[in-house]
């Protein structure tokens, strides 16, 4: 008998062992730790414990780049201030688990995700970080268009603290440009990408890569932003009417004219492998931000040389100086007690040094205007510096968030609807 | 007869209160949340304002949430039909005598052990790649045209074929252990009437798998209708119309996706309770036309 107890005891345990490890919460954690007295070596330099640690929950993984120099910055961060840091670094994953966190005021001090989704989703548990701001001039010192943006996700109010910025527009190999003798500022205009593609497909190259993750809408999208204007092209993802649209037609024509002369890559790559055709040297630009070109260099190992250039003017409301724009955004929620403490680990990062070691490992324009780049990061933060306006992702197209018309514009690249009429009525058949 | 009582007792607690609050409790909160205004799944419910049917109105008159409903029976149906077909016809070649048959059965098996991460993109990038995939290259052997198996026209084919492959080994087995439980004397029997192959099939395997049958159409309600994985892997970036299913539409309302903040777990709530009746409703029609309480061997 007493052995049975044994066992029911030991399978007892054994299942509030297992139950216990279900309750795990994922992620792996990093923790840098002030010195207290600055007892060996490397840590004489180092500031004296403030007893502060902060939880910072990062939305990379441990392994990619932007979180090891993130790790090395939080390392100097801690050195220079006594402020202890204890990263988790949550990955992607981070979307689906912060909301419950902040919720249940999980300890956390600040953390990070799309700057669009820190802004507009996570709001109610954040604070304003106008009056942080505004003590340290921290406005003063970054790319205004995007602060500018975070206060209108949030109706004037600043609840995130955008990073890693990016913009979008062409993004070209030029080395297919030169083989093709091509240069990239008399793209200024339709024709003038007309007679660039031209020029391309006579050097061998498919002007255009498209993939099925999305770049194909992305296009149409912005030739539809440049003819008619961003909200225009609001009112008719929420309402419909694309058959009645002139701007909407002139967009399906302007990309059939782009499949017709074999302008775009056919058949359309799965995504990631039709933006690799970049590095492959088949393909030779991309409308996309300009994360893709990481996206490539990692894929492939392509060592072409890059460029960038803004979407060409179309005639319509809105010129090449809008752009469809993204960053990264922290947040530190309302209920934590060392938000000074969290917002001074954000400004480290996201000014001076350490932006400009972010901005060149990841080839994103630095926050911190005072930073420079060089080559192709340098025609980035010149393109964002002249950029007057924005547009969200995918230009309008994703305000009805339940019609999206991906399908219909992958299928007119394909070639599925002859005319542009065809394509239009399509799309208003989903309404 | 007082210690084993308390014997069950103790073993019993951990389970109930586990089933209690991981499952039952869940169930309740997702029912009475479909009927509420709530934008995370977590909000305290001092947040909920009542919505009564609006979210089921709303949903059922949201097109992609019809193309996902419409998406996902097509997998039921068309998958269903494919699947349980190869998987009774590799049970029985199995159960007949061929040579080799643990080999088969562990190789036809082998994709269930294969995360569908790992199995969707071995599809993707192996398979139906139109550059380096293997369909294009065989197609080429015969100087064929080469096909873009995931553009809008067949993503939703080869997404369903592949999903299919990795089906079929589970079902087989099920399949294969109700036929080794006809008992082999009925054969015998069968065949010193001088039946042919064919009639032994038709007239005693399966009448006597009707009750597999029941099994497998349940267990393949249950896992197509939570169809989540594949599409993610067949369409990584962009929820498209050709690959949504309502998992896959409850992920997006509830979390957000790509440029789209909006959430809402009322609706979220709405889609699950919705998928929940839509099992039972095929549970109880399958009880009904399916009756395996005739027949005893």
């Amino acid at each position: 008998m007493k052995r049975k107890k044994m066992i029911s005891l030991l399978m007892a345990a054994a299942m509030t062992v297992s139950l216990a490890a279900c309750g795990g919460d994922g992620g792996t954690t990093a923790s840098t730790a002030p010195s207290d007295s600055g007892s060996t070596e490397t840590e004489q330099s180092a500031a004296p414990s403030t007893g502060v640690t902060l939880t910072y929950w990062s939305m990379w993984n441990s392994n990619e780049a932007q979180a090891q120099v993130i790790q090395e910055a939080v390392d100097a961060f801690t050195a220079e201030t006594g402020i202890g840091v204890n990263i988790e670094w949550r990955g992607r994953d981070i979307t689906t688990q912060i909301t419950a966190a902040l919720e249940s005021e999980t300890q956390i001090d600040l953390f990070d995700d799309d700057f669009q989704r820190v802004a507009e989703q996570y709001n109610d548990h954040l604070l304003d970080l106008t009056d942080l701001a505004s003590s340290t001039g921290y406005e003063d010192k970054v790319q205004p268009l995007f602060m500018q943006i975070a206060r209108d996700y949030s109706e004037g109010a600043l609840y995130t603290i955008p990073y890693q910025i990016y913009t979008s527009g062409i993004v070209y190999s030029q080395d297919a440009f030169d083989a093709a003798g091509v240069d990239a500022s008399t793209i200024d205009s339709w024709d003038g990408l007309i007679a660039a593609c031209e020029a391309l497909k006579e050097a061998g190259y498919t002007p255009f890569a498209l993939d099925g993750g999305g770049s194909p809408r992305y296009m149409y999208s912005y030739i539809l932003a440049r003819l008619i204007g961003q909200d225009a092209v609001k009112e008719l993802s929420l309402n419909g009417g694309w058959s009645q649209n002139e701007g909407a037609r002139q967009a399906a024509e302007y990309i059939i004219q782009l499949r017709d002369n074999d302008y775009v890559l056919d058949p359309i790559g799965t995504y990631p492998e039709g933006e690799y055709t970049l590095g492959y040297d088949e393909t030779a630009m991309i409308v996309l931000p300009d994360y893709v070109i990481s996206e490539v260099i990692a894929g492939t190992g392509t060592e072409i040389t890059w460029g960038f250039i803004p979407f060409p003017n179309l005639g319509g409301p809105e010129d090449e100086t809008y752009a469809n724009v993204g960053a990264q955004g922290f947040g530190i929620p309302a209920y934590t007690e060392h938000s000074e403490e969290a917002f001074q680990l954000i400004e480290w990062l996201t000014t001076g040094e350490w932006d400009q070691k972010l901005a060149e490992v990841s080839l994103h324009a630095p926050c911190d205007v005072s930073n420079t780049a060089t080559g192709l990061v340098a025609q980035i933060q010149e393109s964002i510096s002249a950029l007057t306006g924005y547009y969200d992702y995918q230009c309008g197209t994703n305000e009805n968030p339940d019609i999206r018309l991906n399908t219909e514009v992958q299928t007119l690249f394909e070639g599925g609807y002859a005319t542009a009429d065809e394509f239009l009525a399509a799309c208003d058949a989903r309404y | 007869m007082r210690k084993s009582k308390s014997m069950i007792v103790c073993f019993m607690t951990a389970a109930v209160i586990t089933l209690l609050f991981m499952y039952v409790y869940p169930i309740i909160r997702t029912i009475i949340m479909s009927f509420f205004n709530v934008e995370s799944v977590t909000a305290s419910t001092s947040t909920w304002s009542l919505a009564g049917l609006k979210n089921y109105i709303d949903l059922y008159a949201t097109s992609i949430f019809r193309t996902s409903m419409i998406n996902i029976l097509k997998i039921w149906l068309i998958g269903g039909i494919i699947t349980m077909f190869f998987a009774l016809l590799f049970a029985v070649i199995l159960t007949s005598g061929v040579r080799f048959k643990n080999f088969f059965r562990a190789a036809i098996y082998l994709p269930n052990v294969i995360s569908a991460v790992a199995m969707a993109a071995m599809w993707r990038y192996y398979v139906f790649n139109a550059r380096f995939g293997f369909l294009n290259s065989f197609l080429e052997l015969f100087g064929l045209d080469a096909v873009n198996w995931l553009d809008t026209g067949h993503i939703f084919g080869s997404m369903l074929v592949a999903y299919c492959f990795g089906s079929v080994g589970y079902f087989m087995l099920i399949f294969l252990s109700g036929i080794e439980r006809i008992p082999s004397d009925i054969y015998e029997a069968a065949m010193i009437d001088g039946t042919n192959s064919f009639q032994k099939f038709r007239y005693i395997t399966l009448p006597l798998l009707r009750g597999v049958f029941k099994t497998n159409l349940t267990f393949w309600s249950v896992s197509t209708l939570t169809f989540f994985v594949w599409t993610r892997m067949f369409s990584p970036t962009e929820t498209e119309n050709t690959t949504v299913v309502p998992v896959v539409y409850l992920y997006n309302v509830v979390f957000g996706s790509k440029g789209v903040t909006q959430v809402d777990a009322g609706r979220g709530a709405a889609i699950g309770v919705t998928l929940a009746v839509c099992m039972i409703l095929i549970y109880a029609i399958m009880n009904r036309l399916i009756k395996d309480d005739d027949l005893e061997f």
